[in-house]
């Protein structure tokens, strides 16, 4: 079990040292973070200004709006998910994924470590971002305490690693069809709806079980909802969402590699 | 003759290029496809603002589903017809300009012409839908057509000069495409919401305003025949300025030396 961790451990390593390459992409990453961040803030600064700055909409303060929508979009930016589509996909277009089949390793659980310490890397630039933008723009939430800041980064980990493990599995989708990319905008655009613009109380009451049942509550409105209005017992819902999720979709990914990796024709060359 | 000769060479390239794409005819219809279910994910989000509130400075729904298919159409239209524009840096950075300079066509049109995007299909298409969700009135589908080409060329324009910038520093491209996301995100809301900074800069660096709101306030909401001409003043200023800085990078050039072909 240890060998197997250190084995993970070291492609996480790898993967993150070169990202240090990609620096100055991640520095004008930043950059777009913070003009949707700015552009969200003016659209709910409109909208509450409209309706009166001290009024509460659907159980979220201006203030936790915003705090909200910083963290959703602060774990947006942390996951390039095109990316990870995109190599997977062209690996197994092009054929080269099968100098990967005979690797010690599993390509899938080998992709998603990859990409965690890529998201880790973003992290460093975007985390300190995101909480200047906050304070700068609307001020500490009321009920912030310092005991949160563990149990809130642990979610946003959580989350982002859950992200992986699902975007990785519609990369595998391309042993079937050409080319995957397509799946990713419709899934991107299910979690942008559902849980990075909205927090699950903004939805019609008969929708809101359905996404907090979903993996999306799990990425999105779960630790972004716990940084707005933190409480343990908010915690431990959205902690034991998320691990019964990543586990279902590592389960599920693997079984998907091992049935797509039939499908590989070495051509040689 | 020479603007004829042009044209054409525009559009023999996206023929060539759609053509080449449509071999893979699953993956050529499920780009155009998912890109209008892509697009039309943009009116739930706004579904649900407007419970809250009934309009954002008298912008409603109808207006709302308008803004942004003129702005999936302009996007539309440049990556269809010039989608090479926003592969220039790369091309700059790897020195593989080559093939384009000694072809006897004006460089930066063949290379902006070069490459067709297939999912741009389905924003424009997904323009034209926004339209009928929106109820719009015969002439609107007629303005839109001139509306979405002027947007194009002043998109690509702009994206154009930024990516000059990678015949001077290296990865140049980069601050390219931070403007062209930046132009699609600001593009999607209503021009009310933005304070005076962000206006400036939306009629300056990041000319969504140009693109998209003085269409939307002058043509379709309202009519004023000045703010219509300096539309059309922006695009072929932006556009000259794009030709001029590709002119003047193109001398910095140095050549990979990358023995390739195009096919």
């Amino acid at each position: 079990m240890m060998k197997w961790f250190n084995k993970y451990l070291s492609v996480f390593k790898t993967s993150f040292k070169q990202e240090k390459d990609t620096t100055l992409n991640i520095v004008f990453r930043a950059v777009s973070f913070l003009i949707m961040i700015y552009i969200f803030f003016q659209l709910w600064n409109y909208i509450y200004g409209q309706n009166g700055t001290s009024q509460i909409i659907k159980g979220y303060s201006l203030e936790q709006m915003i705090w909200y929508l910083i963290i959703t979009e602060l774990l947006y930016y942390t996951c390039r998910y095109g990316l990870i589509v995109k190599e997977i996909s062209d690996e197994i277009k092009n054929g080269n994924i099968a100098y990967k089949l005979n690797k010690p390793y599993n390509y899938y659980l080998y992709q998603i470590t990859s990409f965690m310490a890529k998201s880790c890397f973003s992290l460093i630039f975007l985390l300190p971002i995101a909480v200047i933008m906050e304070f700068g723009f609307v001020g500490i939430v009321p009920s912030f305490t310092w005991a949160q800041i563990f149990p809130c980064l642990l979610s946003v980990l959580l989350s982002t690693f859950l992200s992986w493990t699902i975007y990785s599995i519609i990369g595998l989708i391309s042993f079937w069809i050409q080319d995957s990319t397509p799946f990713t905008w419709i899934f991107s655009k299910f979690v942008m709806l559902l849980g990075l613009f909205f927090p699950v109380e903004f939805f019609p009451n008969w929708l809101q079980p359905f996404i907090k049942y979903s993996p999306i509550y799990s990425i999105m409105s779960g630790p972004a909802s716990l940084v707005a209005n933190f409480s343990w017992k908010l915690f431990a819902q959205v902690a034991i969402s998320q691990t019964v999720w990543a586990f279902v979709f590592i389960l599920v990914g693997i079984g998907i590699y091992n049935l797509g990796k039939r499908r590989v024709t070495a051509n040689g060359g | 003759m020479g603007v004829k000769n042009n044209l054409f060479m525009i559009f023999r390239y996206v023929k060539l290029n759609l053509k080449k794409q449509a071999q893979y005819k699953t993956s050529f219809a499920m780009q155009i496809v998912m890109m209008i279910l892509n697009n039309a994910f943009f009116l739930l989000q706004w579904i649900i603002v407007f419970n809250i509130t009934k309009s954002i400075g008298g912008y409603g729904f109808k207006e709302i589903v308008v803004l942004f298919g003129i702005c999936a159409g302009s996007y539309g239209v440049a990556h269809l017809f010039f989608n090479g524009a926003y592969k220039i840096g790369d091309l700059i950075y790897e020195g593989k300009l080559d093939v384009y300079l000694t072809q006897p066509k004006n460089v930066l049109l063949n290379v902006c012409s070069s490459s067709t995007s297939v999912s741009a299909i389905g924003d424009i298409i997904y323009c034209f839908i926004a339209f009928i969700i929106a109820g719009a009135t015969w002439w609107w589908y007629l303005a839109v057509i001139p509306v979405l080409i002027i947007g194009a060329l002043i998109y690509v324009g702009v994206v154009v000069c930024f990516q000059t910038l990678a015949f001077y520093i290296k990865r140049g491209n980069a601050i390219a495409d931070m403007i062209s996301s930046a132009i699609t995100q600001f593009g999607a809301y209503p021009p009310v919401i933005f304070d005076t900074v962000s206006k400036v800069l939306l009629y300056t660096i990041i000319p969504c305003g140009f693109m998209y709101f003085i269409p939307m306030e002058y043509i379709f909401l309202g009519f004023n025949i000045w703010w219509i001409v300096g539309m059309v003043a922006f695009a072929i200023f932006v556009d000259a300025l794009a030709f001029i800085l590709f002119k003047i990078g193109l001398k910095k050039y140095s050549s990979g030396n990358l023995i390739s072909g195009r096919l």
